[in-house]
């Protein structure tokens, strides 16, 4: 099984090839990335058959008290891909803790030159679960990012 | 008594089997505690989100052989300013590098945990540049070897002070000057800070003397540590270029 997976190139997921499957697929949209801390977070964002653009795996986050900094992670080669292939946005889809919306932060300010959009996933409640017992900050963030009802 | 309860500041956490993770945290009666904390990495854990590292709580533990359980949390306070802003972010995330460094399992005095609070508390509030400089002069003050700010480590006169050396333990003269060369404004920051001059202190802007002190207070206590401290060699707000 090992021998046979090779790390893409483009965006560092695991794959069969050179190129992996999201990223040789024609059909995906090759204007938006979204910016994922693993490979298992790919598959994560696959099954909820939410997003139909490609992906770009950091391989971590941002962690100054375990000593990884940018150049630990693939950040350069994401503002290469951001600047030469006409990006129109970047979904920032690292774990909502410490890390990884520091990675957010950071990647927000290393791309503001580019002018491409950086969103950041939403932070709220899991579905099927009760109010009353969500934690505090999850709760003030799902606020925070409230939206307006269209019925 | 196989349960007890502490109020304490996360310092860091490390992941632990499948959805796990080993909390360490300081607290003023219980020193610095590494305690599992149960499933937090699942969505629906309830204490997760509260015992993310810079977060000021409220718990109940259960009192292990290695490790404790951690088994309620409250939330004290969360530091959103801090945590939404990456000036800030760095500086405090040294500070709870060099607490988690200065402290042994259980050990750990009030006096650290009440410095740690108001330093962080006073970077959230005023987002003062000099709050890292400060806290490592206060910390090495807490610790017991504080530096020398208001005569010549070396000879001890009251002469102007133009040099800093961390091994000397302070600020020297210019007969016994070596180490780092300071300017006068550095070293009128540093007074104010170790002698009750902290809040004049911290309204100063940024600048080059405030990033001399810091460099200087760093220094000191990665000399104490006998350290390099991690947090500070990766800047956050340092940038990439493209590949």
């Amino acid at each position: 099984m090992k021998e046979r997976t090779v790390i893409c190139s483009v965006c560092f997921n695991i794959g069969l090839a050179e190129l992996c499957s999201i990223c040789a697929d024609p059909k995906r949209d090759p204007s938006i990335i979204c910016v994922v801390e693993d490979p298992r977070d790919v598959i994560a964002v696959e099954k909820s058959s939410s997003f139909r653009g490609r992906y770009h795996v950091l391989g971590g986050a941002l962690s100054p008290l375990e000593g990884i900094g940018a150049e630990q992670l693939h950040v350069r080669e994401l503002l290469g891909r951001v600047e030469r292939d006409h990006i129109a946005e970047v979904i920032v889809c690292t774990n909502p803790n410490l890390e990884g919306d520091a990675t957010a932060m950071y990647l927000s300010r290393a791309l503001k030159h580019t002018g491409v959009r950086v969103t950041r996933i939403a932070s709220g409640l899991p579905v099927g679960a009760d109010l009353e017992y969500a934690d505090e900050q999850t709760l003030g963030r799902a606020l925070d990012g409230r939206r307006d009802v269209d019925a | 008594m196989a349960n007890y309860r502490d109020t304490g500041v996360v310092l860091r956490t490390i992941r632990l089997g499948e959805a796990d993770r080993i909390v360490t945290i300081l607290t003023p009666e219980h020193g610095k505690v590494r305690a599992v904390a149960k499933g937090v990495r699942k969505v629906k854990s309830r204490i997760g989100a509260r015992l993310e590292p810079l977060t000021h709580v409220d718990m109940l533990c259960w009192r292990g052989r290695e490790l404790d359980i951690v088994t309620q949390v409250e939330v004290v306070d969360v530091f959103r300013a801090i945590r939404s802003d990456l000036a800030r972010l760095g500086p405090a995330m040294t500070m709870l590098e060099i607490v988690d460094q200065v402290t042994v399992d259980h050990q750990g005095s009030p006096a650290l945990y009440t410095l740690l609070v108001r330093a962080l508390r006073s970077l959230e509030a005023t987002a003062s540049p000099v709050t890292l400089a400060a806290f490592c002069l206060k910390l090495l003050m807490v610790e017991g070897v504080g530096p020398s700010v208001d005569f010549c480590t070396h000879c001890g006169r009251e002469e102007p002070l133009v040099a800093f050396d961390a091994g000397e333990g302070g600020f020297l003269c210019h007969a016994c000057r070596r180490g780092q060369a300071v300017s006068p404004e550095v070293v009128d920051l540093a007074k104010r800070i170790c002698s009750g001059g902290l809040a004049r202190a911290l309204t100063e802007p940024e600048g080059p003397t405030v990033e001399a002190l810091e460099r200087i207070a760093t220094s000191a206590v990665e000399h104490h540590l006998d350290r390099r401290l991690r947090t500070t060699r990766h800047q956050l707000t340092e940038e990439t270029t493209p590949a």
